[in-house]
């Protein structure tokens, strides 16, 4: 009876698919804006790495044998672990999923010889890039605490193994984690889940403060990168799909407004918030010179031209809406009315040619 | 540091107390070094099945002590762990993985027998190392870096048979 009531307490989306091929994701509310900067990161690096019942590299051997796929990925919202793999092996690839919520060890050799080379190299694979700089900064100065975390861990501060399993306890709680199977029977999962026992413990859920009006200039090497970025509330998401998809969305290739003037623009959806960004890259002068017209462009956008856009907003809305993280709130003409007035901005790379924001 | 090491370590049965595996251990490490078994955790595990009975542990643990007190390492201000050979890749993963302390102390006991073979002296009683201050300090992390090594040694020659 015990083990039905805990069942209950997992969140658990099943849906069955065609062919021979299952997948269970489990997305644990704990991503980088949860606990210090960069403790995310290292958390989700140790992730399939030795554990109680079995070594790291025993796991990779078994489950290359099985032909499974798995992957730890981090997201600003969330870790999640990602399992693929034929549908019989569902029983191996729960339990090691079980493992990995419980029974991690968090040697410290494991820390300083797996986890922080590792890390440190995706930072220093990102940070080559301006417009991730450009972006971690608009988070920075949108969102200040936690969305305002930067995503990876960036070296500047140590966490002993013992700091990443403890904050490990605090977000691999029943109230946290969610599983997504795909493929696999709903009883036998529910039933495999049943060993699963995970602290009950309610993770307090930090109230999301934006801020807008701030400006961020960062002195870099490579094509220089600018951007406007607007934080916004889940219910404004389909507005900034309406206003994304009028001026040009990243998603949708097709000539825009903004393409033309060599901008691009972008919402990114999280659970409690938004940023919704137009950037552009490059040369510096020609940078300036379009995130200037891309400010001119968006404060002019007229309310017809907003309302002929539903349909590609929908258009967006789908294609980034996935089985794991659902996008639900509906987009008709009813918010096809916004008005960008004030914003953040971000200047990244040669600074001197780069226009401030009051130059906009 | 045994408690500690213990802790840490589950695999790690720790079979101290009244018995004094430490000389013991330099004890049959000694002996087996004439029978060129180098792998500590077979050692370990020899130890500990000796230490399991008492008839056995009556007659080895009290010509251990002796062995290990007139082997002379402590008079130079060794522990006996610091004599195990560490020109192995398994000994080079386990000395890595000492915590900052621990490797701390290492070498600054390895350095004190260096200067005292030098001069030709030997630290005056009060100085040497204390039986009860010879502790495995180093074992738990080659029998973790050992099982390591074993463990990819198994998986790198598996057999794969299809049902």
């Amino acid at each position: 009876m015990l083990s039905r009531s805990a069942i209950r307490s997992y969140s658990v989306t099943v849906r069955d698919a065609p062919g021979n091929l299952s997948s269970v994701s489990v997305v644990i509310n704990g991503g980088s804006k949860a606990g210090k900067s960069g403790q995310a990161h290292l958390l989700s690096k140790f992730n399939f790495l030795n554990n109680e019942l079995k070594s790291g590299l025993r796991f990779t051997r078994e489950s290359e044998l099985l032909g499974g796929i798995v992957s730890s990925k981090l997201t600003r919202d969330s870790i999640i672990l990602n399992t693929q793999f034929l549908r019989e092996d569902l029983p191996y690839f729960v339990e090691s999923l079980n493992n990995v919520l419980t029974k991690t060890s968090f040697r410290p050799h494991e820390l300083s010889e797996i986890v922080l080379p590792s890390a440190l190299n995706d930072f220093t694979q990102a940070s080559k890039s301006n417009a991730f700089k450009g972006e971690e900064a608009l988070h920075k100065i949108s969102f200040k605490k936690g969305y305002g975390n930067s995503l990876y861990y960036d070296g500047s501060k140590s966490f002993s193994s013992e700091d990443i399993k403890e904050f490990s306890k605090t977000v691999y709680t029943s109230n946290n984690v969610e599983f997504f199977a795909s493929g696999v029977i709903e009883e036998d999962f529910k039933s495999f889940l049943s060993d699963l026992s995970l602290p009950t413990t309610s993770v307090e859920s930090v109230p999301v403060k934006s801020y807008i009006g701030k400006e961020s200039r960062i002195q870099s090497s490579g094509p220089s990168y600018a951007a406007i970025g607007l934080p916004i509330k889940p219910a404004d998401f389909a507005k900034f799909d309406i206003l994304s998809a009028t001026i040009g969305s990243s998603l949708l290739p097709s000539s825009s407004p903004l393409s033309k003037i060599g901008a691009i623009s972008r919402v990114l959806k999280y659970k409690d918030a938004g940023l919704f960004i137009v950037e552009s890259s490059g040369d510096a002068a020609q940078v300036s010179e379009s995130i200037k017209k891309a400010k001119s462009l968006i404060s002019s956008v007229s309310s017809s031209d907003l309302k002929s856009s539903v349909k590609s907003a929908n258009l967006l809305q789908a294609l980034q809406s996935s089985f794991e993280s659902p996008l639900s709130y509906s987009i008709d003409e009813s918010s096809a009315n916004v008005k960008v007035t004030d914003f953040n901005y971000v200047a990244v790379g040669d600074i001197d040619v780069l226009p401030f924001a009051d130059d906009l | 540091m045994l408690a500690l090491a213990s802790m840490n370590f589950p695999n790690w049965k720790s079979t101290r107390g009244q018995l004094e595996p430490k000389e013991f251990a330099f004890f049959t490490i000694e002996i087996f070094k004439s029978t060129n078994m180098q792998s500590v955790t077979s050692i370990v595990k020899v130890s500990n099945f000796i230490l399991s009975r008492p008839t056995l542990a009556k007659v080895f643990v009290p010509a251990a002590k002796a062995f290990a007190k007139y082997a002379g390492y402590r008079e130079m201000g060794l522990k006996f762990n610091d004599l195990l050979l560490e020109e192995t890749p398994v000994m080079q993963k386990a000395i890595s993985r000492l915590p900052a302390d621990l490797s701390y102390s290492r070498v600054y006991r390895l350095i004190t027998a260096h200067q005292l073979s030098l001069s030709n002296d030997l630290l005056p009683p009060n100085k040497a190392v204390k039986a009860e201050e010879d502790d495995d300090y180093l074992i738990p992390y080659i029998l973790e870096a050992e099982k390591e090594a074993f463990e990819k040694a198994e998986l790198d020659n598996i057999e794969v048979k299809t049902k």
